[in-house]
């Protein structure tokens, strides 16, 4: 079993014929793309951007199918890095922006939330996401992975370079401090 | 049952969840346990991809008009996502990853030089030299624009090793910072011992308001070999200024604002970025304490905090 959720069927063979022929990707696509778009989603607060980070993924993998080696690693796992490396591209892009809009401060620059942690009205799952936005970084990763991605601790792991214990603590702890900020918004 | 086997089982209560099965916490479980599991179930039950048939149709045009070949598996072997190196633009972007990459640059070794020529200070196996840093050189230049088909882009981020782990990579006792500023925490460690010799145990602090960090902190803490022949940690910082300093009871250097950091802005150029240096020696050990935000009584606050 390559997650939680089971791999598609026969996918070695889905690969292999998706590799020769471009029409047969369209099974892996239609597999992946809830876990691929709900990873993003919840790695990033603005769903415009979410769409556009998807969309990446699977066109570039689609383009580099041909690279992906089974040997190496599982389907999900060379997916999943492509998605990584994407929302990577997307948060250093805004990263720029902030520093530049400090006008060569130097010290301690603002603290205010990115404009894309903003409010999201008339959506659903809105104050669970608005929740997931204020967590640490990496506390948002392992969450996204876990509910977005539907993967075992083991292949988190491999996605992240941390141990499966670190791994399991790091869930625990991130899906608690979420269940406190969502208690605070209620009592607000 | 202690905290980590409930951590562990939770775990495995949520994989059971998500593959449509019902959790089974004990009876004796905490209230803690039981109370996260049913955010977990919350969770699990959240579709956040209801409603985005619009979407997933885009998409699948998108790729089916595709002008971008595909590439043959005989052309592109090798080229793949696992293994990729980060191109000049991405190595400049601000994250632990490409601050590792920067730092390597930044320590590359040097051409052949008159003994002393450009050599400001010495300190442990570290070597200052005046040369002009790889980003001052292209400080102002367009940073490189990606090849639309070029392979992913793939800075492996650093570990998040444990003290027991990094120590046993680099076969010394480890150090950490006891105190911090508020809102920065651990985020990255890793070890190596490179092929020259040198070991080094990087730790990376960054200050995460709102889940992105714009400030941090990188412990280095390496040993050099002692019969190398020639300087093997040389830093180029350029003319930044470096001061005389005592560092939990021995001398030490601050280097302010050296020029080691770039960034690619809106145009895509590059800008060049000062950071702030304090380097000491202790107990066989170089250390560094390396920051784009804080000021040496800071630095200095942590660097006496440091411990096994």
């Amino acid at each position: 079993m390559d997650g939680a959720v089971p791999m598609l069927n026969n996918e070695l063979a889905v690969i292999a014929r998706a590799k020769a022929e471009p029409d047969a990707f369209t099974a892996l696509y239609d597999h992946y793309f809830p876990r691929i778009y709900s990873y993003v989603r919840y790695r990033v607060p603005d769903a415009a951007a979410a769409a556009d980070v998807t969309s990446q993924v699977f066109e570039q993998a689609y383009r580099h199918l041909a690279s992906y080696d089974p040997a190496r690693a599982a389907f999900s796992t060379w997916l999943f890095t492509i998605a990584r490396n994407a929302l990577y591209n997307h948060t250093r892009g805004q990263k720029l922006r902030r520093w530049l809009s400090l006008d060569h401060v130097i010290g301690k620059p603002d603290h205010a939330p990115p404009p894309e942690a903003a409010v999201i009205h008339q959506e659903a799952h809105a104050d669970l996401l608005e929740a997931v936005a204020r967590l640490p970084e990496r506390e948002r990763d392992i969450l996204a992975l876990k509910f977005g991605a539907a993967l075992t601790n083991r292949r988190i792991a491999d996605l992240t370079g941390l141990t499966e214990n670190n791994v399991a603590v790091i869930l625990y702890r991130a899906v608690r401090r979420l269940r406190a900020e969502l208690e605070v918004e209620v009592e607000a | 049952m202690n905290e980590q086997n409930w951590e562990e089982q939770f775990s495995r209560e949520v994989d059971r969840m998500l593959a449509g099965g019902s959790p089974s916490l004990s009876d004796d479980a905490p209230a803690e346990a039981k109370a996260a599991l049913e955010m977990a179930a919350r969770l699990t039950a959240a579709d956040l991809s209801a409603g985005t048939e619009p979407l997933r149709e885009d998409i699948r045009r998108r790729i089916a008009t595709s002008r971008h070949t595909r590439k043959g598996w005989s052309s592109r072997q090798g080229d793949n996502p696992m293994n990729h190196q980060s191109t000049l633009t991405r190595k400049l972007a601000l994250s632990g990853a490409t601050l590792m990459l920067v730092l390597a640059a930044s320590l590359a070794l040097p051409p052949v030089r008159t003994f002393a020529e450009g050599i400001l200070r010495q300190i442990g196996g570290v070597t200052l030299t005046d040369d002009p840093t790889a980003m001052e050189r292209m400080d102002g230049q367009p940073a490189e624009v990606s090849d639309p088909n070029d392979p992913l882009p793939t800075a492996a981020p650093p570990r998040l090793l444990s003290a027991g782990e990094a120590s046993a990579i680099a076969g010394y006792p480890v150090y950490a910072a006891g105190a911090l500023p508020e809102g920065y925490e651990l985020v990255f460690r890793d070890a190596a011992v490179q092929d020259n010799g040198v070991t080094t145990v990087r730790t990376h602090y960054y200050d995460q308001p709102a889940g992105q960090f714009s400030g941090f902190v990188i412990l280095s803490q390496d040993t050099y070999p002692a019969d190398a022949e020639g300087p093997l940690g040389e830093w180029a910082v350029s003319d930044a200024p470096i001061s005389d300093v005592t560092v939990r009871g021995v001398p030490g250097l601050w280097v302010e604002g050296a020029p080691i950091m770039g960034q690619v802005d809106l145009q895509g150029n590059v800008q060049t970025q000062g950071l702030n240096i304090l380097i000491w020696e202790e107990e066989g050990y170089t250390f560094s304490l390396l920051t784009n935000a804080l000021s040496l009584d800071e630095m200095q606050v942590i660097a006496g905090s440091l411990s096994e």
